[in-house]
């Protein structure tokens, strides 16, 4: 019984998965390509986020693009203030260099109230994660206590990281504007320098990977996680028994801006800058199509999807013939599978794995055989026998 | 007489305390008052039938007694409660289940997730953070799918269920709510004869454990379940009494039921 489970365990899709996701690096020595893995890795924890709130919880959101890039700001604000320029600024404090310059001459050099707290380079990480997830829980608060359902959300999501986008733009003397924060100071945590283009920053982005991988399995087997499958499939009925819906919205959609928040935080750790095109709609809608493509009911898809269209992003753009067509390849994939493959390549997987399996007809029978005790239809002895026997 | 002792039996002053109290509840759309005035009081442990014709206001009340719908007029009381204008998880977490007219049950759920939801021990959504449920809480939904015989298929989707075992499931989830107060829409809609049989063995059953307040237009089921039959028509309670008394009552027999003979049907 044990051994069995454990089989299972050792050959369930996610254990494969997450076992190539550690291993690649063997095999992957130049660290342009660490560091590009690393990336789409990245992306692949902001597709979880997305799985976890489309695919599980039904919410629709254009608006990741928000929660990853405030989850890479307050990074980037605290590895900015680490880096060797802002501290040789001459002012007793730490001062990021652009603040120098925007600063009128005459004027003391002070640094914003916005950014004391991000000296600390634990609060910046904290922030990364909670300010995204408050954010969204004060957002999800009124959308979904208001009673906006369905592509209402989408739209006031959508809304939501154009407004961001600008006032980040916007607010230039603290934000840096269009350029964004960069010159960031590597990060360095108790004594390990995550070096973008090193294996412990590819290890910190895959362990993180990986365990959300589990972690959001193990959501979607709990009481909460059937629930949202409930909500999805009737969301009045379920007030009915009880529950106020609203609140399993908040939560799903806060933890899964807490997530985006902390993809966001480890694209800066691997990329090393953060700017106002991290936050903007582009990449909201990539994250949507990213899920669709993998299937946005399976988190193995939304993984998959991550890299494949990462993958062939940087292959099609990269080829010297397709360069100006690229988007337009990724868009008629994206059509293609949302027409003929709903539930995704992760939906294809399962149907394939389905039609291999030899057994998955043998577990049919038991039913067919109680419903026919049911409809006291008397069930064939003979060849009921001699299937046993057979087998 | 008889009428009288039953009326004797529903006044609020008596020494029990009614499980439901309705008193002038009054709903409108846009001018049109679709339930106009209407006093219902129920006691615990009463199986009670709400009949009139389309449109007397039936479903609507349970839309306003389960807070689907908000009254614009009129109070609600539930075991003293004023539970009136609360939103409907709330007065779903008092102690009323319902049952809808179209059977709404979860339908990518199997027959037993369905169960599992309805079974809510705990709404709050960290307490379910949970991988699964307690012992007794499976026996507990194993005890209710036996009771509306759908045991065979706790496995299956909801989707593959006949309308008439989706009927029964929907009763089955309600009754793994546990709440006081069931309300059931129209339980037999579509059924056939056995079926209704079978529901109404299953509502027997429930009998005294808890209040049921039930819509139906089957007359023979009716008999079947109940002795009190509350007649409503355009919004307002016409009449109260046993089958018998609501059979020769000759309001009733003018307003609903037209002919006469179709209550014998």
């Amino acid at each position: 019984m044990n051994l069995l489970r454990i089989r299972r365990f050792m050959l369930s899709p996610y254990t494969l998965l997450s076992a190539a996701i550690l291993i690649v690096p063997l095999f992957v020595v130049d660290p342009f390509w660490i560091n590009r893995l690393g990336l789409y890795l990245v992306f692949s924890i902001l597709a979880l986020s997305m799985a976890l709130c489309w695919g599980q919880a039904g919410i629709l959101s254009l608006g990741h693009g928000a929660f990853f890039g405030l989850g890479a700001y307050c990074m980037a604000m605290s590895l900015k203030l680490l880096s060797p320029d802002s501290l040789n600024q001459g002012t007793p404090f730490p001062l990021p260099d652009f603040i120098t310059w925007n600063t009128p001459p005459g004027e003391a050099l002070k640094l914003p109230w916005l950014w004391v707290p991000f000296q600390n380079l634990g609060f910046g990480m904290a922030a990364a994660l909670l300010v995204p997830a408050l954010f969204a829980a004060v957002v999800g608060w009124f959308v979904f206590y208001g009673g906006v359902s369905g592509v209402f959300i989408s739209i006031i999501t959508l809304a939501l990281v154009v407004i961001l986008n600008l006032v980040v733009i916007d607010q230039q003397p603290i934000t840096n504007g269009f350029n964004g924060l960069n010159n960031l100071a590597p990060f360095d945590l108790a004594g390990v320098v995550f070096d973008p283009y090193g294996l412990p920053a590819y290890y910190l982005i895959a362990g993180i990977c990986v365990l959300l991988l589990l972690g959001l399995r193990w959501l979607g087997s709990t009481r909460a996680g059937l629930l949202f499958r409930a909500v999805q499939a009737d969301e009045q009925r379920v007030q009915y028994f009880g529950y106020d819906v609203a609140v399993y919205k908040i939560f799903a959609f806060s933890l899964s801006a807490l997530i985006a928040g902390l993809a966001g935080l480890l694209f800066v750790v691997n990329s090393q800058y953060a700017s106002p095109t991290i936050m903007d709609v582009s990449i909201s809608i990539a994250v949507v199509v990213w899920t669709a493509v993998g299937g946005r009911q399976s988190l193995i898809g939304a993984v998959l999807g991550a890299l494949a269209i990462n993958g062939a992003q940087n292959a099609l753009s990269e080829s010297g013939s397709l360069v100006h067509v690229w988007q337009l390849i990724i868009g008629i994939v994206f059509v293609l599978v949302v027409v003929f493959l709903p539930r995704g390549l992760a939906g294809l997987g399962a149907d394939l794995w389905q039609h291999l399996r030899p057994q998955a007809k043998a577990v049919e029978a038991p039913a067919l055989v109680a419903e026919a005790e049911l409809l006291s239809v008397p069930v064939p002895q003979n060849s009921h026998q001699s299937g046993q026997r057979q087998s | 007489m008889v009428q009288r002792a039953i009326a004797s039996r529903l006044v609020p002053s008596s020494p029990q305390q009614a499980l439901l109290d309705v008193r002038g509840l009054e709903v409108s759309f846009s001018g049109l008052k679709v339930v106009d005035g209407l006093d219902l009081t129920l006691m615990p442990g009463e199986v009670r039938v709400l009949i009139g014709a389309n449109g007397a206001g039936k479903t609507t009340t349970m839309d306003l007694i389960s807070g689907k719908t908000k009254p614009t007029g009129g109070t609600i009381l539930f075991k003293g409660r004023n539970i009136t204008h609360l939103p409907p998880h709330e007065i779903a977490r008092a102690g009323i289940g319902r049952k809808f007219q179209i059977p709404s049950v979860f339908k990518d759920l199997t027959v037993t997730e369905n169960m599992q939801v309805a079974l809510c021990c705990s709404p709050s959504v960290f307490a379910n953070l949970r991988q699964c449920l307690q012992r007794k809480d499976q026996e507990r939904i194993s005890t209710i799918l036996h009771q509306v015989g759908l045991s065979h298929l706790s496995r299956e989707p909801a989707c593959n269920l006949s309308h008439g075992q989706t009927q029964w499931l929907e009763i089955g989830m309600v009754l793994a709510q546990s709440p006081d107060l069931v309300l059931l829409d129209e339980p037999t809609a579509g059924m056939t004869v056995q079926e209704t049989r079978k529901t109404a063995e299953i509502i027997n059953a429930l009998r005294g454990k808890h209040t049921i307040l039930v819509v139906e237009h089957d007359m023979t089921f009716v008999r079947d379940i109940c002795h009190i039959i509350t007649v409503m028509h355009q919004g307002r309670k016409l009449a109260e009494g046993t089958i018998e008394a609501i059979e020769s009552n000759p309001e009733v027999l003018e307003v609903y039921l037209g002919s006469g003979g179709v209550i014998h049907a």
